[in-house]
């Protein structure tokens, strides 16, 4: 009995450094024009984030030609998925934090590829996409680039921001990357 | 639509089915409206004689074998909680001495099916998760009792466990406590049983691409065991077993292959011992 109790005791601390040398996670995520990045806490086997994908796999404003080409991929190192939107389709992101967690995992950040063009207001800047009607606020002036602008763009929103999402509302990103194009 | 990258950890469900009391998976299916089904075979042995610590001659081979197939399912309402069902075919026998003479006994025929209703509280992290456990259990008088050596005593039996599994892309670990109160059977109880299981494995291969990777894990399984009553035999003691564990996985499906040997052995009474098992299972999840 005492080895019983010596054995759940000593066992896990003697193991545990062991899983605690977890992957590397911070290479950034690099959106393509179409893609969708979801980063999901967590997700770290493939048959465990099986629900996930098929969650993720419903939601409507994915492209179905892009889609059914190449699915929903997943990258347990990085926890992240990539899905195919069609942005003509409204994203509607309470949908994803709900396939997300009837996944059984937790939202972390979504990585965006944005075409479009800047507009500014009162101060607020924000970059409304060419092809559907998603506005994203962005935090801060983009340095060189003028209201009118057209622009591409790779932006993170993270779960807060899904969170407070609204639709018609512009969602708040931060931008990883953004240049000017010529329009 | 590539259905790759689908599969990565069924081994998960390995881990878990390593485990005699455990509902079907742990980890998996995590999401709500997922369901799992597993078959597996255990084959058991032991034909050594055990007293307290110390081996006793045995010229009469004296020993047993018991086989067991679970059909194993698993239903997740939601990640925090989730059904399980075991239903087992037992097919067994073993021979002993009774009054100075070698009898052989036998049983077969339907085991008693366990119910579980694991809650689970997940964390998720960047690059890990982890979860605690705790599962009621319900083991139903559905043995039969008729045989020489009945497949069940007849006893509705309770049981709780508790458990913490933690997991990286490389690394799975997962430990459980576990007790059984076993009521009174008809013509014999089984003894109250504490047990202790840690699954320690390594993500040694996954090909993200086409959906399939290899785990190797080592099973540790810690037994103490009440004295029954009227039994020919008393299981009671302590016992440690350990072993190997691999698991191959492709897309929808997973093979695994276990074995266990006992490493630490101390009787209460004249009984068995050197138990060997070797369980092969075959699952999917949905």
């Amino acid at each position: 009995m005492k080895k019983l109790i010596l054995l759940f005791v000593v066992l896990p601390f003697m193991t545990s450094p062991l899983a605690a040398v977890a992957d590397e996670l911070d290479t950034p995520a690099v959106a393509k024009p179409g893609e969708m990045i979801v980063e999901v806490n967590g997700v770290v086997c493939s048959i465990c984030a099986k629900g996930l994908k098929k969650n993720l796999a419903k939601l409507d404003f994915q492209s179905p030609v892009l889609t059914e080409k190449s699915g929903v991929k997943i990258d347990i190192r990085s926890g992240r998925l990539v899905i195919h939107r069609d942005p003509a389709k409204p994203i509607d992101f309470g949908a994803i934090r709900t396939a997300v967690k009837r996944g059984g995992y937790d939202l972390e950040k979504l990585y965006l590829h944005l075409t479009g063009s800047l507009e500014e207001a009162n101060g607020q800047w924000v970059l409304a996409e060419k092809a559907g009607r998603h506005k994203f606020a962005l935090a801060k002036a983009p340095d060189g680039l003028a209201d009118g602008n057209a622009v591409t763009a790779r932006v993170v929103i993270n779960a807060k921001s899904v969170a407070k999402a609204k639709p018609g509302a512009a969602v708040a990103v931060e931008v990883d990357e953004i240049s000017g194009t010529n329009q | 639509m590539n259905r790759s990258y689908i599969f990565g950890s069924l081994w998960l469900a390995a881990a878990a089915g390593a485990l005699g009391h455990q509902p079907v998976m742990d980890m998996a299916p995590r999401w709500a409206g997922g369901y799992g089904v597993q078959l597996f075979q255990v084959h058991s042995i032991a034909d050594d004689l055990r007293h307290s610590e110390l081996t006793l001659p045995n010229p009469h081979r004296l020993g047993s074998r018991v086989d067991t197939t679970w059909l194993e399912g698993v239903y997740t309402f939601q990640r925090e909680f989730r059904i399980t069902a075991k239903v087992p075919y037992v097919d067994k026998s073993r021979q002993w001495l009774q009054d100075g003479k070698v009898i052989r006994q036998d049983g077969h025929g339907l085991g008693d099916i366990i119910i579980g209703a694991p809650i689970k509280k997940y964390v998720n992290k960047k690059g890990y998760t982890y979860n605690l456990s705790l599962t009621p259990n319900l083991r139903l008088p559905t043995g039969s009792t008729g045989d020489d050596w009945a497949v069940g005593d007849g006893s509705w039996d309770a049981g709780l466990s508790l458990s913490y599994s933690f997991e990286t892309p490389k690394w799975y670990h997962l430990y459980d406590l576990y007790y059984w109160k076993n009521g009174s059977g008809r013509n014999f109880d089984q003894g109250d049983e504490l047990g202790f299981d840690a699954n320690i494995g390594w993500h040694a291969w996954h090909d993200g691409d086409n959906g399939r990777g290899l785990f190797l894990m080592l099973d540790i399984a810690a037994r103490h065991i009440e004295p029954g009553k009227n039994q020919l035999i008393d299981p009671a003691g302590d016992t440690i077993a350990v072993g190997p564990v691999a698991m191959y996985y492709h897309e929808d499906w997973m093979l695994k292959f276990e074995y266990r040997q006992t490493v630490y052995d101390k009787a209460k009474s004249t009984r068995f011992g050197d138990h060997r098992r070797f369980a092969v299972g075959f699952g999917l999840t949905f």
